[in-house]
């Protein structure tokens, strides 16, 4: 898998990967917004409608916590990942944590990470951890790491954190090397260090004597909910900090349920993948992604003067003020939800805890946030990123 | 001036088998022609597990099943009319049909009672004593809006003897009239009458022929399926299709199973519903013409074949019974991949025995399906009485 950089804004880069085993002479435009699945699928989405959210390329995010269950059954399945999950066509990506559930902390030890599976613990070491990517044989995989730190983490945790993911790391690193099975699969680097500027420098400085195909910004958060919370301002320093040090020409990732304007903001100072954590979070809570991405969506009476509410991106379906609500989720979306659907129907679907509920938001968010990262390439393009943060927080839709 | 608008109803048979009473035919409905014998999935609450509309038009599914009961507690009938009706409410072009919500009520409701005037109950949500008359029960079901209503009949367990069943056969004739008389839209609507009687031969006749005296465009076989024994059962089913009139639909309530299906094909019934497919995919089931698996048994963890190599369903094209066994009871999409591919199955199955009665083939058909379901031909002392009174022998 090959990553370049086509062209850098004010703020902000496109890019392109290429060179997907699967998908031969495709591309995959970046800022990318990775697919996040679960057991191997979309969360409530089959092969069949997906291909009525999208006939796009997708590069699926798959959390080894969702997999590792399962593992037996791929290692004698024998044709890797995406063909035992039944979506061949689609390559995939490996990530030892799930970027929308959180972490239990406190539970990785010397040189095992601790990877919660349904059925709980169980501990990880790289040389089982490769010996796993080798049978799943991903595109891309992140090495393992202990990105177990957040903005409470205590020095003496950042400085295990860091340690561990070196030591960690360079295992990895040396079976990826000496690996046959994974000369095409693209390694990707952790970079922990917390919320230490001096630990994020030391540790981005040496990973950046690797040859590797990209590194994942870690240790900011430990997953789930607790992600959408963060401000830009609080994790700008650690960011400038990191990609100071970091090879400009590799790929950089940034993971977790960000809320739509710190994700701008990770887009502006140059990250390049995300997964789609939010609109799975979202549609968990029973709600749906309603904010702007596009001028055309707002209404000229609105606009400028329109209430400002970083908070407000979504809206709750199960508010009994849309059982009557015969409007689509969203005026004017194109997705197959809002051309077909009310809010109503979603509303009675959701309080009489029918499945079809979550599959309707569940294509609804997943649209919304592929037209979304459209919009932001655009937007890199035109230099006009900061006039899509401020139009993503105008709050313009009728709750 | 126009023409005359075609009835709410119009049935046409297309092919009979030469030996058994089996019939193919199609049900015109407002909404969609309907090829029969039909098996109909069973969408409650207005949905089908998680399926979408486009999903079941692909599985060619013609008509669905909505509960009166629930759909009038949840969303109630209020949002249903402002909808427009429960086809546009769920945003399904094709046929719909709605039960009484009579048999709800005596089934989930513990204090529900019946009197002369319908059935009392006490509100689940309040306590407050509600009654479901046939007048009220019509009402909901003109509101909702469904190719096809069923009266308000008077339900009494399928094994309950003596008195009381007489007076729910007479009663359901007198609801009967109640349901056709409060009717607002015959015009694109037909009310099924249901023939009771219990397991008693003669109430069910009378019951059928006080039916046949209404000339209704169709009729329901009732009050089975409800844990009587098989060879009761068939008998009924059988005495029933002999009386009723072969140039109208024939529907018998709750069944669903493959075996029981080919059966009463062969005694001439042509609709069936039964919650059973889609219910049983939930937990993990998946149906084959051999039987059922449960995919969660462990025996799957390496089984990398799909559920069944003869389907040609999304979810057989594609999926391994491997990885369902991994996902299955976790994750949601492995209940929607097996609701497809077992109304896929009921739905193939019911095809299957269209063309072999077009091809008058069926006794054929029927032969190699029980073999197949019965490899050592131990079949049910029922099924070989049964299909053998409609001369289809079991070797």
């Amino acid at each position: 898998m090959k990553f370049v950089v086509k062209h850098v804004g004010q703020s902000g880069r496109l890019g392109c990967l290429s060179g997907v085993d699967k998908r031969l002479g495709e591309i995959f435009e970046t800022p990318l917004l990775t697919m996040y699945t679960r057991g191997g699928s979309v969360p409530h989405i089959t092969h069949e409608v997906l291909q009525m959210i999208t006939k796009e390329n997708l590069l699926l995010q798959m959390p080894l916590t969702t997999l590792m269950s399962a593992y037996s059954s791929i290692e004698s399945f024998g044709k890797g990942l995406s063909e035992f999950v039944g979506l061949k066509e689609y390559p995939c990506y490996v990530t030892p944590q799930d970027p929308a559930t959180e972490t239990p902390t406190g539970y990785n030890v010397s040189n095992k990470v601790a990877v919660w599976t349904r059925n709980g613990k169980r501990t990880v070491d790289p040389v089982k951890y490769m010996n796993m990517i080798e049978e799943m044989r991903p595109d891309m995989y992140l090495a393992l790491c202990d990105g177990d730190t957040d903005s409470g983490s205590s020095k003496k945790r950042i400085t295990k954190s860091v340690q561990r993911t070196l030591n960690l790391f360079r295992e990895c690193y040396r079976h990826h090397q000496e690996s046959k099975v994974l000369i095409n699969a693209a390694l990707l680097a952790p970079i922990e260090g917390g919320y230490d500027l001096h630990a994020r420098r030391v540790f981005s400085e040496e990973m950046a004597q690797y040859d590797v195909a990209g590194y994942v910004l870690d240790g900011l958060h430990t997953n789930g909910a607790e992600a959408e919370k963060i401000k830009f301002d609080t994790i700008e320093p650690v960011i400038k900090e990191c990609l100071k040090c970091l090879p400009k020409e590799k790929l950089r990732v940034a993971h977790g349920a960000w809320n739509p304007c710190t994700l701008i903001k990770l887009v502006a100072a140059g990250f390049d993948m995300f997964d789609t954590s939010l609109p799975y979070l979202s549609t968990e809570r029973g709600k749906a992604l309603v904010f702007p991405y596009d001028q055309n969506m707002i209404t000229p009476n609105t606009g400028p003067n329109s209430v400002k509410n970083t908070d407000h991106y979504e809206i709750s379906l199960e508010d009994s003020i849309y059982a009557e609500d015969f409007k689509p989720v969203l005026q004017n979306c194109a997705c197959l939800t809002c051309k077909q659907h009310t809010r109503a129907y979603i509303h009675h679907l959701l309080k009489s805890q029918e499945l079809l509920g979550r599959v309707l938001i569940m294509i609804h968010n997943l649209h919304h946030y592929l037209e979304f990262f459209k919009s932001i390439r655009r937007a890199i393009l035109n230099d006009s990123l900061d006039s899509l943060c401020f139009l993503v927080q105008t709050q313009d839709h009728d709750s | 001036m126009s023409g005359k608008a075609p009835p709410a109803l119009s049935y046409r048979v297309l092919g009979t088998c030469s030996t058994s009473k089996a019939r193919v035919g199609v049900m015109s409905l407002p909404h969609h022609d309907v090829d029969t014998p039909v098996f109909m999935p069973v969408g409650t609450k207005g949905t089908i597990k998680g399926l979408l509309p486009q999903q079941l038009e692909a599985l060619n599914c013609q008509i669905i099943l909505g509960n009166t009961y629930h759909l009038g507690t949840k969303p109630g009938i209020d949002i249903l009319k402002k909808a427009g009706g429960l086809h546009k409410f769920m945003s399904w072009p094709r046929a719909l049909l709605t039960d009484s919500g009579g048999f709800q009520m005596v089934s989930l409701l513990e204090l529900a009672e019946i009197t002369e005037e319908g059935v009392k109950f006490k509100s689940p949500y309040d306590g407050s004593e509600c009654m479901l008359t046939p007048e009220h029960s019509t009402e909901i079901q003109n509101a909702i809006g469904a190719d096809i209503m069923m009266q308000l009949d008077d339900v009494v367990h399928s094994t309950t003897t003596g008195p009381r069943v007489e007076e729910a056969m007479h009663r359901t004739t007198r609801w009967l009239d109640r349901c056709l008389k409060a009717h607002s839209r015959d015009h694109d609507q037909t009310i099924f009458p249901i023939v009771q009687g219990g397991l008693n031969p003669s109430l069910r006749e009378q019951s059928a022929l006080q039916h046949i005296e209404r000339d209704t465009r169709a009729y329901a076989i009732g009050g089975l399926s409800g844990g009587e024994s098989k060879d009761d059962f068939w008998r009924m089913v059988h005495l029933s299709t002999d009386l009723l009139p072969k140039d109208k639909p024939r529907y018998c309530m709750g069944v669903g199973f493959a075996e029981d299906l080919v059966v009463c094909c062969a005694l001439g019934v042509d609709m069936y519903d039964c919650v059973f497919p889609t219910r049983t995919a939930r937990f993990g089931c998946a149906l084959l013409d051999e039987g059922q698996i449960n995919l969660r048994c462990v025996a799957f963890e390496k089984d990398f074949r799909p559920i069944d190599s003869e389907c040609s369903c999304t979810t057989c094209e594609r999926y391994t019974r491997a990885y369902l066994h991994s996902i299955v009871t976790n994750e949601t999409v492995a209940c929607q991949l097996v609701s497809v591919h077992n109304i896929a199955f009921q739905l193939r199955l019911m095809q299957r025995i269209r063309a072999s009665i077009m091809e008058d083939t069926f006794p054929t058909f029927v032969r190699s399906f029980m073999k197949c379901r019965f490899p050592d031909s131990s079949y049910p002392k029922w099924i070989v009485e049964a299909l053998s009174a409609v001369s289809i022998v079991l070797e």
